[in-house]
């Protein structure tokens, strides 16, 4: 097979374009976001969201059977909520963040479980909710996915700098009169977004990987945040269009191909590192 | 410094700071109590007291983030909540020293409440943080990630963001902690200079002999203010015994009367 022909194959099905097209998007909203969610050490939070996103998952599942676009308000729903009430605990409660965290992660995700085995032959499309199911993506669907993940670089791009300065140094913030809380929420409702659009990509149980793999690649790499910001979607947009090919010739589930790309790439950044000492 | 203070008019006859019978309650229980001050522009102020007696309650009062139960704040005549031209330096600023930053990205921070939203920092904005690292000495290291940097050129970066903000009133909660004696003497020599300028600063600290050497005014807290004025006027041993208890030492020594204070571990027994 010549090189042509290794790129043109897979690329004549639209159901492989759709899905390549989907990935690269959501992988690069989720760098975006998840570079800031790493430097403010709310990576545990990226996860638990996306977990405690299942139980709506299931409910849109239950109540309109079929219907993967529905499913996909739902998820975006509960996951807005659920940040937001993540954000809220974490703040108000007397336990530690991360336990506040951790235990409402657990229920939510038991909820969804709990949810979508009432239903008959669960199995498969619990499956699909855990590990992401790409390569079904509608043209309707693609367009929700690049258009959130549109969406969410260009506010993280409008709001650049006062996001960078807010993350680095809250209480200078603060004194400058910026909007510190509005903004703590406003990354929260940016995060639940990606993580919905990484849903059909990854899944539940992988999308922590994009929020974090690609950053942390970014951050081995770049030495000031805009090269780190360039630099993890750059890492994202590649795996997720690595992942899909590796996909589809190796015949490997999609959601894990790109996360093991992803993650091929943050070894090579951190061998990098490692060769100079 | 400036004339242009976004967020706030400044009466020109006021003074930079006016506070009057301030009282702050945390926890329930007052951590400040009394506190009345005048700083003219260009002043200079030093909050000395043991560990718990107010000093960062104070400064934060200042600085517009905690509400006072009681009293008035004024500053340049405006309540202190309106001011981008106040800069507060905490003790230990909470910054992850990690951030993929270089010592210039963190100085044009200070210009980001100037700027405003949806609007990018530009030429004028780096000419001037540029113009403030050389101000504080730090010129050669404007391209250096700040994870480099020492005790010393950390709290020089944070007063070039001070200077790039356009502050005229800087508040600096114990800014010599950590640092030796060379970098503790550089940084009292600056903020000397800086209110030269017409800056006016408020600087807690726990080095009573730097107090003396280098600020025109004291002010000796226990809570409650327990003395104001020229330092030689305040640290005498009756207002140091009142103010520190049992953790002064007074000694008597052939130089003159020796201060020992314990200001570490209030709670430790003794």
């Amino acid at each position: 097979m010549n090189l042509v022909e290794f790129f043109a194959a897979p690329l004549r099905h639209a159901f492989f374009v759709r899905a390549l097209l989907a990935a690269m998007s959501a992988a690069a909203a989720c760098a975006a976001v998840g570079t800031f969610l790493v430097l403010r050490g709310m990576t545990f939070f990226g996860d638990a969201l996306a977990h405690a996103v299942l139980p709506g998952v299931a409910l849109g599942y239950l109540f309109h059977r079929g219907s993967r676009t529905a499913v996909f308000w739902w998820a975006l729903g509960t996951a807005i909520l659920a940040s937001l009430g993540i954000g809220w605990v974490s703040r108000r409660g007397r336990l530690k963040e991360d336990t506040a965290i951790g235990i409402v992660f657990v229920g939510m995700f038991a909820l969804g479980i709990g949810l979508i085995s009432t239903v008959r032959g669960y199995a498969v499309d619990l499956v699909h909710f855990l590990f992401g199911n790409v390569l079904a993506v509608s043209p309707f669907d693609l367009g929700l996915v690049a258009g959130l993940s549109l969406g969410v670089i260009l506010v993280i791009l409008a709001l650049y700098k006062e996001l960078a300065l807010a993350t680095f140094d809250p209480l200078f913030a603060r004194t400058l009169r910026l909007p510190t809380e509005f903004m703590r929420y406003l990354l929260l409702v940016l995060a639940a977004v990606t993580v919905v659009t990484a849903l059909r990509v990854v899944g539940v149980a992988l999308a922590l990987a994009m929020l974090v793999v690609p950053p942390a690649t970014g951050l081995l790499w770049g030495r000031r945040l805009p090269a780190v910001l360039t630099l993890a979607v750059g890492f994202a947009v590649l795996s997720g269009f690595w992942g899909l090919f590796l996909s589809y010739y190796a015949g490997m589930a999609p959601g894990a191909a790109v996360v093991l790309v992803a993650t091929g790439f943050f070894l090579l950044a951190l061998l990098r590192i490692i060769g100079r000492g | 410094m400036s004339a242009r203070c976004p967020g706030a008019i400044h009466s020109a006859e006021a003074p930079a700071l006016e506070v009057r019978d301030l009282a702050v309650v945390r926890n329930g229980r007052p951590a400040l109590e009394g506190v009345s001050f005048v700083l003219e522009k260009g002043g200079n102020l030093a909050v000395v007291g043991p560990n718990g007696a107010g000093k960062t309650t104070l400064l934060s009062a200042l600085a517009g983030l905690i509400r006072p139960s009681a009293g008035t704040i004024r500053v340049f005549g405006q309540p202190p909540g309106r001011h981008l031209c106040l800069a507060y330096l905490p003790q230990r600023p909470a910054v992850e020293w990690n951030f993929p930053a270089t010592v210039l990205d963190v100085v044009l921070m200070g210009r980001v409440g100037q700027v405003g939203l949806l609007r990018r920092l530009g030429p004028a904005d780096r000419a001037k943080a540029q113009e403030a690292l050389e101000r504080v000495g730090l010129a050669s290291l404007a391209r250096r990630p700040i994870r480099e940097l020492s005790g010393g050129e950390q709290q020089r970066m944070f007063l070039a963001r001070a200077l790039a903000q356009e502050a005229s009133v800087l508040l600096l909660d114990e800014p010599l902690t950590g640092l030796d004696a060379p970098a503790q003497e550089g940084i009292l020599v600056l903020l000397g200079e800086l209110t030269g300028e017409g800056l006016t600063v408020v600087v807690a600290l726990h080095e009573l002999d730097l107090v003396a050497r280098h600020f025109s005014q004291a002010l000796l807290l226990r809570t409650r203010p327990v003395a104001l004025g020229a330092p030689p006027e305040v640290f005498t041993p009756a207002a140091l015994r009142a103010a520190y208890g049992t953790a002064l030492h007074l000694l008597a020594a052939p130089e003159g009367t020796l201060a020992l204070g314990e200001a570490c571990c209030p709670k430790e027994p003794r």
